[in-house]
């Protein structure tokens, strides 16, 4: 039986998909330098293809930011004449100008190759009915799957976002075994199933979700699969990298595998910039291998996350990522240790006692950083003994401790006191005097 | 048996008065209070109110944690002296008393101790087969 969607690929030994990865990356610096941003930049450093001898010369290039993507808005990174692009996708841009990606047929092919890769890793096969429950449109989620699950061979359903009684409707008419959302849709979902008196877990045939596009906890996964009686698989995807399909959960669940012959990852400190050790987090750097039109190079994608030094089961060579946690530009800096905001949730999000919302607070007090964690009791927590509210404290205190190696002061709040955290709610007050 | 209303209070300047407002406004008579505070931002609040039932629900209707904690309310000499004879057999009956707190009542002659204890029920045994003597929930309530 096929245990992958292209074996010699995925399993290609480390140093052969370095080797590969060089070579495509010599060729991307000529098919970049065809427009005019990387053609004057590259010509001003003296960088041609040549500058690349072994992947690791990649750090011998300067970065691409989301602001040079707006300065060249829109044509300025197109690589191929426009005549040969057939496709574009492209931010919303409801504010200030949009990131816009141009693709032609050999982009769009390749892309879908990486879908259908993906979702095959996850065990979905030809014979499985997807339901893509993803906005169409400009949004890549729509296409991208789209595509990829045609690739793949099976039967797709383009759903496209929101309607939730009917897209239970489509998924208990068609046997839906397969689907994908965002994680916080489904949640949404599920009330919906259970306002019409279903159970998903008897009343449909699904078994599998694709669930990203927003930065979520396992414990929200394990939820979801808990909600459902299903796999939820992470994927992670960018428009600027194509879309769904750059790195995701195979059956194993151990972390997400970047398609190494596609893109170039980097992990770097957003501070020095300089590459992170294995199993720290930084900010993921990723460069495109395989497309045409337009070619990204040392794109900075202010996400966050780390590479995960450990083999997969599944015997795929490609390095595996950890979920997504949280953006760059949410980070801070107390006590000389870089913080995540995700961090200091996800120790939350694992006491049982602690409801859905905190603060934190970074002040100045006699020269010294500070930092203070607000924390929501969940409803119900509260027992009226004063020992055991500070037993848990204290416990909070410890764990934060543990995770961020700075001791934060934690103030128990009452349960639904702190402002709502719908969309992105701020969630860190930095109230420090700048010396 | 007899409840205490203790209610989850954070530790900032007005907090305490959003419970007396509310009780004000929803005519509810405080008869006992205490606060217990750490050092921490929070503390709790216990309460003896004529109707302990519905002073929680209407705390935690307004977004005030409250639970109802049973508690004893034993009989001491409204006099010198008399306090520390109630905490002497308290002690040699090895009940550990986690909060406690006092009142006169209106005759002039009895006071009694409200004692919130772990186990409470293994608690009131002992204190009643010491020979103390429990108040009445009508005289700790103010109901009578
Ligand atoms: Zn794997």
């Amino acid at each position: 039986m096929k245990r992958y969607w292209e074996e010699e690929l995925e399993t290609l030994p480390r140093k052969k998909l370095e080797e590969l990865q060089a070579e495509r990356l010599k060729k991307t610096i000529a098919q970049a330098m065809q427009s005019e941003h990387y053609k004057k930049l590259y010509a001003e450093k003296g960088l041609s293809p040549d500058s690349i001898k072994h992947i690791e010369d990649i750090r011998k290039l300067p970065f691409t930011t989301k602001q040079d993507l707006r300065d060249n808005f829109p044509y300025g990174l197109l690589s191929t004449p426009k005549k040969d692009c057939v496709r574009l996708h492209s931010s919303s841009g409801t504010t200030g100008t949009p990131t816009v990606i141009f693709h032609n047929q050999h982009d769009l092919n390749s892309w879908a190759n990486l879908v259908a890769r993906s979702l095959f890793s996850t065990g979905i096969r030809d014979t499985d009915v997807f339901q893509n429950m993803s906005g169409y449109g400009l949004f890549t989620g729509g296409l991208g799957f789209q595509y990829g699950i045609e690739r793949l061979g099976a039967l797709s359903i383009p759903a496209a976002a929101g309607n939730s009684i009917r897209q239970i409707k489509l998924m208990r008419d068609y046997g839906t075994t397969a689907a994908h959302a965002i994680p916080s849709y489904l949640g949404y979902l599920y009330e919906v199933f259970e306002s019409e008196g279903l159970d998903p877990k008897k009343d449909t045939l699904l078994k599998r979700m694709i669930i990203g596009a927003e930065p979520h906890t396992d414990d929200t996964r394990k939820r979801i699969e808990e909600l459902f009686g299903i796999k939820a698989f992470n994927s992670y995807g960018l428009s600027e990298m194509n879309g769904p399909g750059v790195a995701f959960e195979c059956e194993h669940q151990t972390g997400l595998h970047m398609w190494e012959d596609a893109f170039v990852a980097e992990i770097v400190n957003p501070q020095t910039l300089e590459p992170v050790p294995d199993g720290e987090i930084g900010e993921l750097v990723m460069t495109t291998l395989d497309r045409q039109s337009m070619p990204i190079i040392r794109y900075r994608t202010r996400d966050l996350t780390r590479f995960l030094p450990v083999e997969c089961p599944c015997g795929r060579t490609h390095r595996m990522i950890d979920r997504i946690a949280g953006r760059s530009d949410d980070m801070f800096i107390i006590k000389g240790c870089n913080v995540f905001p995700m961090q200091i949730e996800g120790v939350l999000m694992k006491i049982p006692e602690v409801g859905n919302d905190y603060r934190i607070t970074l002040e100045t007090e006699n020269n010294n950083d500070t930092i203070t964690v607000e924390v929501e009791m969940r409803k119900g927590a509260f027992k009226g003994d004063l020992e055991e509210l500070n037993r848990l404290a204290r416990r909070i205190t410890h764990d934060i401790r543990d995770e961020i190696l700075v001791k934060p002061e934690v103030k128990l709040v009452e349960n639904n006191s702190l402002p709502k955290s719908e969309g992105k709610a701020v969630r860190v007050f930095d109230n420090r005097i700048i010396h | 048996m007899i409840y205490q209303v203790s209610t989850f209070l954070e530790n900032k300047p007005g907090y305490l008065r959003r419970i007396t407002t509310l009780f004000k406004r929803e005519n509810i008579n405080i008869r006992a209070m205490t606060l217990s505070a750490t050092n921490t931002s929070w503390g709790i609040l216990s309460l003896i109110v004529p109707d302990p039932e519905k002073a929680c629900k209407t705390l935690n209707d307004n977004g005030h944690s409250s639970v109802l904690r049973q508690i004893a309310a034993l009989e001491i000499e409204d006099k010198p002296g008399g306090l520390d004879a109630m905490l002497e057999k308290l002690e040699s009956l090895g009940i550990n008393i986690e909060n406690a707190y006092a009142r006169v009542v209106n005759d002039g002659e009895t006071a009694f101790l409200v004692v919130d204890t772990h186990d409470i029920d293994n608690a009131a045994q002992r204190i009643q087969e010491a020979g103390i003597t429990m108040v009445s929930k009508e005289i700790v309530y103010g109901i009578k």
